[in-house]
Order: C-alpha cells, then structure tokens, then sequence
C-alpha cells in the first residue's frame, strides 16, 4: 500500500491511471446503459457521421461505433490483463526455479526457453487459432505459449543474483526448505521488477491481439475487439475515415496508458532502491 | 608556502524538496612535498569535499567557495577543468574497479601521458615504464602488458598511483587508498605515498576513516565530523594532545581495550566443533588445506588472516553451506549435514552466522518481526503462540526496543543492521555462533559497540564462537585461543594471550606487526614489512610462506611443515620440528623461535 501511494504521486503514473480507470468504466459501462446494441444491424443507419446520438456515428451495417469502439476496448482489455498475468505468473514460477536451482536443472530449462523463443511468437498464436477456432480463450492461450519467456529470464537472473546473497544464505540455515526460501525471501524482494515488467507485458498482449484481429484471425464478427473494429473499417478508409480513427485512437491511447504507468512504476522503484 | 589553500567551501546536495549540507563553510591548507591527512567516521562529507576539489560532484550537487588556490592561481569554477588531470589527480578506494579490464595497465599509463603531454607513443611507453618502476614494479617492462585482473589488489593499486602520477600532478588526492586492501600490502602502498612524496614533491591529500594510517604517514591532519573541520594542525600535536571532544572520542576507540573474558573454568573442555584435515578447493585453487582445529564449549575461538585464506570458505563449510572435499568437520560427535538447496536440514540449528556485511544480510523486503517470526517457524524452534514473545526478547537481548519490529531493514543505521543480524542468529539459540568479519564494515565507534554486545551475549548464554577477521586487533582481546590462516593453512594455534605476546611462527609475527597503532611516534618507527612481489616458482611441497620468510631454510622449500605441538599451541614451522628438538635436553620447554 506504502508503494501505491508512492506510484500515485509519480505524474506519469497518474495519467496513465487517469486513462486507465476512465477506459474502464466506460468500457463496462457504455454497453449496458446504451441503447444501441453492439452487435444488433439496422439498415436505417447505415454509415452516419458523428452526432449527440450516435458520438463516433454508425458503420456500414448501421452498428453504432461508440458502443462497438468500447465493447470491444473491453474485450482487448480482459484479453491483454489476462494474458499478461498468466504469463507472468508462468514466468515467475519457472524463472524462480530456473535461477535457484542453478545448474543442470537452470542449464536445461533456460534451453528450453530458448527453443520456445526460437519460433516466432506469432507462429504459435496463429497456428492455435487455426486449430481451436478464433475465440477470446484461444488468443489468450496463443499469447501466453511464448509471452511468459520474458519474464522468466527477467526473474531468474534477479533470483540467481539475490540467491548469493547473505540474507538467503541465513534463512538455509534457519532450516528453511527451498520453495519457502524462494517464495517468502527472494520473490518478494522481485516485487517491484515483476510489476514493472507485468505492466509492460499488458499492452505487448492487447497489441498481439489487435494486430491478430485486424489480420483476421482473432476475435471472430460479430463479436468485436478493437483490431476487428479497424479490419471492418478499412475497406472503407478513404470514403469514412472517422471510421477507422476512433477505434484506433483509443488503442493507443489504452496502450499508452499502460506503458505511461509502467514507465513511472520504473521511475519510482529505482528510486526506492537508490536509497 | 601553501599549495592548496581552500578558503569556506560548502558543498550542498538538492533534492527535489530540500537541500542538505553535505560540507560546511570548510577551510583548510595542504603544502607541497607533504602529506596531510583528513580523518573522520563515514557520513561525514570527506569523500564529497575531495570530489569537489576534483569538480566531480553529480549534477545535483551545489558548490559554494571563495576561493581555491592552487600555487598562486584561483582555480575555483571554471578552470577546473583545466587543471583536473594536469595537476590535480586522484587514487580512489577500489583500484579494480576503475583500471580497465580491456587494456593493459601499460597502454592506460602511456594514454595518460599522452593526454596530457605532447610526445611520440614509444616517449609515452618509455614515461610509462619509468612510472612503473617508480611505484615499485620490478622489472617494469614485464608488467607493461599486464591486464589489472592479472595483478592482486595492492598491484592495481600500485598501477593506479602510477597512472595518477603520469601528468606529475602537483596534488594527489588519495581517497581511502588502503582501506580494500590487507595489512601487509596497506603498509607497502603507504610507503610507497611517503616515497612518492619525498621524491616527486607532490603534495597529497590522504583521506581515511583509520588513524593508524593517519599517524604513520601524514605531517599535517584535518578532523571532520558532520561537514566541519573541528581540529587540524601537525600529526604529533592532534594524536597526543587532542582538543577536540570529538577528536579525542576516535582516539580512544581507536586503541583497542582489554577486555573482561569469559574465562573458562578449568578440567575437561568438551569439545563442540572439531575439524580433521579439512580440504576444499574451487577449481585449481586451494582454500582451504587440510586444517585441523577444535573449538571447545564456551569459549571464543579467533581465526586471523588475510582477505583470501579461506577464512570465509572455512566459516561456510563449518555452517554445512558448503560442502569440503575431504576431511571431517564434527559438530557435537557428529559429522555436520550439508544444508542442500531445496532440502530441509533436519536438526543444527545450533550452529549460527553473522555475516560481514549487514547491508546483504538482511532481506530488504521483510520486517524485522517478519525475519525473526520465518527463522523461528522454519526452525520449527517455537509454537506459533510463543513468536511474539521470543521476538521481543531477542531484540531487547541485542540492545533493540520491541517496537523497532515492525519497521523494515532501511530505517535502520549500520550498526542497528548489524545487531539485527545477531537477534536472527541468536533467536534459534545456538550453541555455536560463527561471527565472519562481523565489524569490518562498520565505523569504529560502531565496532566496539558490536563487539561489546558479542563479548555482553557470549558472558550470559556461554555458547561458543568462532570469530573471523583479517584484523588481528579486533581478536586479540576477544577471544580465549586463536588460529592464524595462511593461504589455506593453518599455521599457528594456541591461546590469544599467549600468541599475540610471542609469536611462533614468522608469518604470526609479520601480521601482528602489521597492525598500525594510532600513535605518530610509533607508527613511524615501524618498518614496512618487504614482500617479494611476484611469487617464486615454488611448487606443491613447500612451506606456502617459504617465499616471504625470513627464515627460510633448505627444507621449507621442499617440505611442507606439519603441525607440531606444544602444550596448548600448535605451529606449522620447521624451526619447531624433531630434528630441531634433537639439539635441546630433553627437559627443554619449548619458546619462541625468532
């Protein structure tokens, strides 16, 4: 908690919670108070520009924007945080051992890491859509296959650092058994590492994602993501490019967000640890 | 006439809220062809006063002066830069760290040179060599394609001062030159300073926390305690005849008191540690060789030596943390269980550590309650209703309130750190506590504290304790017998009293000669000790001080001495050995023989 209000007080992290939060809420709130359903077509409003009614206006199948733009914010959110902590809670676990044991055991497992980060990410996530059909639980699964490999280094090399030191030494001879050395003594002092590097993860995983549905293999029509909301608006640019423009300004803006809160995580830990 | 003449430098640092004056309105004198030391406790702005000498103070730092005169010219702002390097230079505290791993000691000479002098490369060389042979490397040449990582720690040192003589600066300041580094080699690099000074003129500014070092090479001395300069004047007049309070409190601490023992009782000592031809060696070096040692109940057992002995890896091995090659480490009759990784150790958690360095002892991201609570549980020493109790007894046993539980290792100061690490080895209630250099990263007025509260927690509970320290001061009133380590041998044992009276073996006698007293008169008197610096050839069967020893005979070079015993004392020389014995009656009590 002591840390939270530290990260409040950064300016980075405080726009980029500002963004955050606001998104959220819009992004739950949008598509149960409208009236306009997000996936419902209506003939009559085919293609309309920005009005009170209809703020982003309506696509060519007469869908209104702003509910599609933040149903589907919604669902690049829950795909980006819930990809990006699986992996990270993938990542920790196997770095934490990796590091500790040390080794044969860390020798096997790092090559391990190595062969997975050999093919190219994109690879798998495509290569599991095609087999399990384009749904919200198989992009995840997609990105978490080679998402968590970053963290796991990350963690280890932070683990096998700590591991030396005295403090990790005296708790051995304590009696303690390596899983609670490990849990209790040395990730906790990764802490502010891992949440850095989680915050970083979110935006890689919702940008996976919309980069995926743009191409057309992610989320499938009707449901929308973002990137979907890009891919339908596309055939259409040049004659409506408000479109096009609102899905992706609030992309960027979400993945800014993440990054903006990252940044100013980083800021404020390094200067807990500069004393 | 004064080289430097510093006149009312403050130094602050700027926080995003608050400025901090690190140096206060300071002015002090340095003359040429001297050396003028400044003394104080860690914290107290000398480093951030020689950096601002330097202009190499962060970005965040305000300096504020009237003037700083070197020779007759102002160079205070903007010609600093100028004179940095030409005539100002400096020797910091861990010479490793800033020769360059990449280049030859030789190139990084000749490329100071030339920096700062117009000649040809092989001119450069030529000056570069001269340097080296200056601070003492022998033959010169040889040591020009040297790497640093090739060379030990008081060589780079040697390197450094020579890189730092290469523009012939009219000041050196040298900050904290010896305080990495040995005894032995401490005593070499200030002569080497006193030479240089002789020889070169140069003045030097020697910056130091020890007084010994003060008082064997500094004429002039400052006292600093909190950014203030509060005495200054010659060596003699400040060491005998401090004004000061603060000055005469380090002068105090800094001599070493007798101090009250524990003193055994006498009849059968029970043996609680016993070590038989212990042996372990990291890849093709030995570090530790066959040492055979006992530490009986309650009584504290010092182990002296210089950094890199095997003190430490001993200590380790003692602990399970490591496992020996060969030999026998007894705890108790029975031999000690190698603590694994991922294994739980079943029972010994009555051999206890604390480490040297407080900083890396505690884990940052626990409180104090935290760590003392996991010790206990994972020890299974204690029922869970019992914890809280125990916490606040043990802090309070180590000098520290029941309320400083809650708070996290960073609010607290080194020493407070240091007593924390206790209350963890002592909250398991150990039967034998291993102290590895428990002080060596501490202030001196810290020290002694520590050091008390050790002496204060082995007279209440008689657990035994194994106390490690490359100063053979902080052991020699602190423990009831010793053991001297030379490169992974033991080489001499027996009771402190009597050791550091009369030394047996030659290497005891070099490293209790070492030890710099706080007193001008003395300090000076005393002769370095001469070390060859490249190691001789020797190989496996000799005696491992063969090549430093003064009295070196045919055999050390071809044996290597066993462990002869006398009463309580025990030595590793040849000059104790049967052969010597045949010449002495039988009735000869055995004494020092050097």
């Amino acid at each position: 908690m002591r840390q939270m209000s530290k990260f409040w007080k950064n300016k980075y992290c405080r726009a980029g919670i500002s963004i955050l939060v606001l998104f959220i809420l819009l992004a739950v709130c949008v598509p149960l108070v409208s009236s306009f359903s997000p996936t419902e077509q209506n003939v009559a409003l085919q293609n309309l520009g920005s009005s009170p009614a209809h703020p982003f206006g309506t696509d060519k199948f007469g869908r209104d924007i702003f509910v599609r733009v933040w149903y589907g914010a919604g669902i690049s959110l829950l795909v980006g945080v819930l990809g990006a902590v699986i992996c990270a809670l993938i990542g920790v676990c196997y770095g934490g051992i990796s590091g500790y044991a040390g080794k044969k055991t860390d020798l096997i497992l790092m090559r391990i890491v190595d062969i997975i980060d050999a093919v190219p990410s994109l690879l798998y996530v495509i290569l599991i859509m095609l087999v399990l059909g384009a749904s919200v639980g198989s992009v995840i699964l997609g990105i978490c296959i080679s998402g968590w490999t970053k963290m796991a280094r990350v963690v280890r090399g932070e683990v096998k650092r700590l591991e030396q030191m005295d403090f990790a030494l005296a708790a051995r001879l304590t009696g303690a058994g390596g899983g609670h050395i490990l849990w209790k003594h040395l990730l906790p002092c990764v802490q502010g590492t891992i949440l850095v590097n989680l915050t970083f993860l979110v935006p890689e995983a919702i940008f996976t994602e919309a980069f995926l549905s743009f191409l057309g293999v992610g989320i499938a029509a009707p449901a929308a993501s973002l990137g979907t909301l890009i891919r339908e608006a596309k055939n259409q640019m040049r004659i409506y490019p408000g479109q096009m423009l609102w899905p992706m300004l609030v992309l960027c803006m979400l993945i800014l967000a993440f990054y903006l809160i990252a940044a100013g995580m980083e800021q404020e830990i390094g200067k807990i640890q500069e004393g | 006439m004064a080289l430097l003449q510093v006149e009312n430098l403050s130094v602050t640092y700027k926080n995003q809220s608050a400025g901090h004056e690190v140096v206060k309105r300071v002015s002090f004198h340095a003359e040429a062809g001297k050396i003028t030391g400044i003394v104080g406790e860690s914290g107290c702005g000398k480093t951030t006063l020689m950096r601002a000498l330097m202009g190499l103070l962060p970005a965040n730092a305000e300096v504020e002066c009237d003037r700083i005169l070197l020779g007759e010219k102002d160079i205070y702002g903007s010609q600093m830069e100028q004179v940095r390097g030409s005539q100002i230079s400096m020797i910091f505290q861990e010479p490793s760290v800033y020769l360059d791993d990449a280049l030859t000691i030789g190139r990084q000479i000749a490329d100071t040179v030339r920096a700062h002098n117009k000649c040809t490369v092989r001119e450069a060389r030529r000056r570069a060599e001269e340097l080296l042979d200056l601070v003492g490397f022998s033959p010169a040449g040889d040591f020009m394609k040297k790497y640093s990582f090739e060379l030990s720690g008081g060589m780079c040192q040697r390197a450094a001062i020579a890189m730092a003589l290469a523009c012939q600066p009219k000041l050196l300041i040298a900050d904290e030159p010896t305080t990495a580094l040995d005894a032995l080699v401490q005593g070499q690099i200030l002569g080497l300073l006193r030479r240089i000074v002789k020889e070169t003129g140069t003045a030097i500014l020697l910056v130091s926390h020890d007084l010994g070092v003060i008082a064997s090479v500094c004429s002039r001395v400052l006292v600093m305690q909190q950014g203030e300069i509060v005495e200054e004047g010659q060596v003699e007049d400040v060491f005998y005849l401090p004004e000061h309070s603060y000055t005469k409190e380090l002068i105090s601490l800094s001599v070493r008191k007798r101090h009250a023992r524990f003193e055994r009782e006498d009849g059968e000592w029970k043996n609680i540690l016993e070590l038989n031809h212990v042996t372990k060696t990291f890849g093709v070096q030995e570090a530790v060789k066959e040492v055979s040692l006992s530490i009986h109940e309650g009584e504290i057992f010092g182990l002296a030596g210089e950094s890199g002995c095997g003190k430490t890896t001993l200590a380790k091995m003692v602990t399970g943390l490591i496992k020996p090659d060969a030999g026998q480490i007894l705890y108790d009759g029975n031999e000690v269980e190698v603590i694994g990784k991922w294994k739980k150790r079943r029972g010994q958690a009555g051999i206890q550590m604390v480490f040297q360095s407080p900083a890396s002892a505690l884990n940052p991201a626990l409180t104090v309650r935290g760590m003392l609570e996991d010790a206990l549980l994972a020890s299974k020493e204690a029922r869970k209703d019992e914890v809280d109790g125990q916490v606040c007894r043990v802090l309070e046993q180590v000098g520290l309130k029941g309320e400083d539980a809650d708070k996290y290792p960073h609010e607290f100061s080194g020493g407070q750190k240091q007593r924390l690490v206790l209350a963890r080895a002592l909250i398991l209630r150990p039967r034998l506590l291993i102290c590895d250099e428990p002080v060596s990263a501490l202030d001196i007025s810290i020290q002694e504290q520590i050091l008390d509260l050790l002496t204060e927690v082995q007279n209440q509970t008689k657990i035994a304790g194994l106390l490690i320290s490359h100063d053979l001061d902080v052991i020699k009133y602190r423990s009831n017998r010793v053991g001297i380590m030379y490169q992974g041998h033991l080489v001499e044992s027996g009771p402190t009293e009597e050791v550091c009276r009369l030394p047996w073996h030659p290497y005891t006698k070099v490293l209790l000669e070492s030890v710099l007293t706080p007193d001008p008169f003395r300090a000076r008197k005393r002769k370095p000790v001469s070390r060859i610096q490249s190691k001789l050839e020797g190989g496996q069967n000799q005696c491992p001080f063969a090549p430093y020893c003064g009295y070196v005979r045919e055999c050390c070079k071809r044996l290597r001495p066993q462990m002869y015993r006398f009463g309580e004392r025990e030595v590793a020389c040849f000059l104790y050995s049967q052969e010597q014995g045949k010449l002495r009656s039988s009735g000869y009590i055995m004494g020092s023989q050097i």
